[in-house]
């Protein structure tokens, strides 16, 4: 088992490399730069520079140079802790998503256990009840939430908290805290704000994962293993939730790791509507303006964040499943 | 010799989209205290969902919707109680301590049988945990002592095995001593060697017959291999199509069959004693389950189908004098008759 661990460990490191390269890459991929962009909007603007002013902003971003001395130089200081100047903020990258990538974090946390308290369950009701009222209603509504796009859901929530609760329900937090010092009251007010943006940006995942645990948990219920366990004796409940259930799981702590990018890219739109302060709408900016070393820095850590979720739900997977643990499936 | 189950008309059909399938179809045959019953039939007659009818584990869209299942127990105090498994809940107390603690049951896949992601030793100790009052250290003893009995090496070491770490046989060894460990009066064992090569099916099939005898248990062994049952059986139940058409002493039945079909069974047998060209094959391919055949449900593939007779009347199962019991129209007045008058038919059916 560490032997196991030691080896998908060290395999990040060139998936890693590879990353950092690509994101790079695409970030310059199409034409002009961030230079090009913004003088184009001063041109729109109707302020024109001149040929010596464009090559001193060139000089001072950096963008003169080729781009693999580009990439050296930020990937040297990426690793240092400094991930370079936003050209649109005029700020380090450090200092802007921050606190941004921590809200992010936490939401997420957040979203991925309201949707395994809420698909997991209702994911095995279903099969153990298949084609019950309950099962159809459960059906019906997940995929209902599977095709609204969760932007619209937020405006709709938006619209409701408006109108009948006559409360705003964008933002993560009230407008008293909104620049305060971090503090219990503070921390409160922000889980009293994010149920909302966690529903909303749960419901699709929720609905995907009752679809996965039904299909499943109803492909372990007709296993032989289920029925020498029926011909124990053992009660009904008790041998669905210790074997069928038991197996059924693993495709769902396998893919623990992808949820988490899912998460993040999903709730750009959804962060924009409800203006929540997480990364999403600044990466999305920052693509917009071709801002290159925020954008690189962000795909990059939100790459990160996904190995390491793949990581752990492989770990998960092979502590919890022998067969993937012994490195070996049985001989027929 | 006392009869340990009794099993009387009993119909387990399966209703789906396209119809309902009657894959038990008014089954009776009973089975003795300590001694092996072999159920043989093509595949698709109704063995396993008789054993499953049995055991009370047939799942939708199968119900078992008719007759009786006379299971008398294990009193030592004169005459044992027999009750009507049917009219248990499937899923209630009584029911669960009589499955896996009186009958037991094994299965075709063994591996598959038992879970992917549990301990060998867990899986045995559920089992007896469930039906005795022992602490889980004694239950593990007992468990090791089980292995032990199934001729498993190293039996401490292999409770903590996983099914994907042992052999095929060494599985159905572990199922076997699951099954036995809370020494039920009726073990099921649903075609327990088929899917294991010709050296471990002898293997196993030589460690049930020790243990039948010294555990003094009574089997009901599935299978289609006849050759199996010849070895293992002392009665044996020929099914077709979700009836027992024939029962009988197992030497009787295979020294002189009755029923056409099991006449045409054995014919079918390759023999060491015959040079032949060809091996004998029943004509016709078993119908489909959705239909519904008037008459005997095996007249269109039969060798002595008598026109107006078999093709209309049902037969009922009928005592001969050796004690065996057949379901065929050759063994009654009908088969002596031309052509029974339409008026008479009625009262037949």
């Amino acid at each position: 088992m560490r032997e196991y661990i030691l080896r998908r460990v060290l395999q990040l490191i060139p998936t890693l490399i590879l990353i950092s390269i690509v994101s790079f890459t695409i970030i310059q991929l199409p034409p002009g730069d961030y230079v090009t962009t913004y003088v184009a909007n001063l041109a729109a603007a109707g302020e024109e520079l001149s040929e010596e002013e464009i090559a001193a902003l060139e000089e001072h971003y950096g963008l003169n140079q080729p781009g693999y001395i580009q990439y050296i130089k930020w990937i040297t200081n990426f690793v240092q802790g400094d991930m370079g100047l936003s050209f649109y903020w005029d700020r380090p990258v450090n200092r802007l998503i921050g606190e941004r990538l921590m809200l992010t974090m936490i939401m997420s946390f957040f979203t991925l256990l309201f949707v395994y308290a809420m698909a997991i369950p209702i994911g095995i009701y279903s099969a153990v009840r298949q084609y019950s009222l309950a099962d159809y209603v459960f059906t019906f509504i997940g995929f209902i939430g599977l095709a609204t796009p969760n932007f619209l859901l937020a405006l709709i929530f938006m619209y409701i908290g408006i109108k009948v609760f006559d409360a705003s329900a964008g933002g993560l937090f009230s407008t008293e805290y909104l620049d305060a010092d971090w503090s219990v009251a503070k921390v409160w007010d922000m889980l009293k704000h994010m149920w909302l943006p966690v529903v909303i940006v749960g419901t699709a995942g929720t609905a995907g994962t009752i679809r996965v645990m039904r299909a499943t948990t109803l492909d372990e219920l007709g296993r032989p293993y289920v029925e020498t366990a029926r011909s124990k004796g053992l009660r009904e409940g008790q041998l669905t939730m210790k074997y069928p259930v038991r197996v059924a799981l693993n495709p769902i702590l396998s893919t623990i790791g992808w949820r988490l990018p899912e998460i993040v890219s999903g709730t750009v739109l959804v962060a924009l509507v409800l203006n929540l302060p997480t990364t999403g709408p600044l990466l999305w900016r920052a693509l917009m303006s071709q801002d290159l070393y925020l954008a690189a820095s962000m795909i990059m850590i939100l790459s990160t964040l996904t190995l390491i979720g793949t990581l752990i739900s492989d770990i998960l997977l092979a502590w919890v499943d022998p067969r993937i643990r012994y490195g070996e499936r049985g001989t027929t | 010799m006392d009869t340990l189950l009794e099993v009387r008309n009993l119909q387990t059909h399966f209703f789906m989209a396209e119809g309902v399938a009657k894959a038990v179809d008014s089954t009776t045959f009973s089975i003795r205290r300590g001694q092996v019953l072999g159920v043989v039939g093509e595949s698709g007659c109704g063995k396993s969902v008789t054993a499953r009818s049995i055991m009370r584990m047939v799942r939708p869209p199968g119900h078992t919707v008719d007759g009786e299942i006379l299971y008398s127990r294990p009193d030592q105090d004169g005459q044992g109680a027999s009750i009507d498994l049917l009219q248990l809940p499937a899923t209630g107390t009584e029911m669960r301590a009589i499955r896996g603690g009186e009958i037991a049951m094994i299965f075709q896949e063994p591996r598959a049988s038992l879970s992917p992601v549990h301990r060998i030793g867990d899986q045995i100790t559920e089992n007896i945990l469930l039906h005795q009052e022992v602490s889980p250290s004694e239950a593990e003893e007992i468990a090791v002592d089980m292995l032990r009995q199934v001729h498993i090496p190293l039996a401490e070491q292999r409770l903590d095995a996983f099914a994907h770490q042992l052999s095929g046989g060494m599985c159905q060894r572990v199922m076997i001593a699951m099954a036995l460990s809370c020494h039920p009066s009726l073990l099921i064992a649903d075609e327990p060697t088929t899917a294991l090569d010709v050296t471990t099916e002898a293997q196993i099939l030589e460690l049930m017959q020790g243990l039948q005898a010294d555990l003094h248990m009574a089997i009901m062994f599935i299978t289609h291999d006849l050759g199996v049952v010849a070895d293992m059986a002392d009665e044996v139940a020929v099914m077709y199509l979700g009836k027992v058409v024939e029962q009988g002493a197992a030497a009787d039945i295979f020294r002189d069959p009755k029923h056409p079909y099991t006449i045409a069974l054995l014919e079918s047998l390759p023999r060491m004693d015959q040079r032949r060209e060809w091996l004998q094959t029943i004509r016709g391919v078993v119908p489909d389950p959705y239909s519904t055949l008037s008459g005997c449900p095996f007249h269109p593939r039969c060798a002595d189908f008598i026109e107006g007779v078999c093709d209309e009347i049902v037969p009922e199962p009928i005592t001969l004098e050796d004690g065996r019991e057949v379901r065929c129209l050759l063994y009654t007045e009908h088969a002596h008759q031309e052509r029974p008058p339409v008026a008479e038919d009625a009262s037949h059916s």
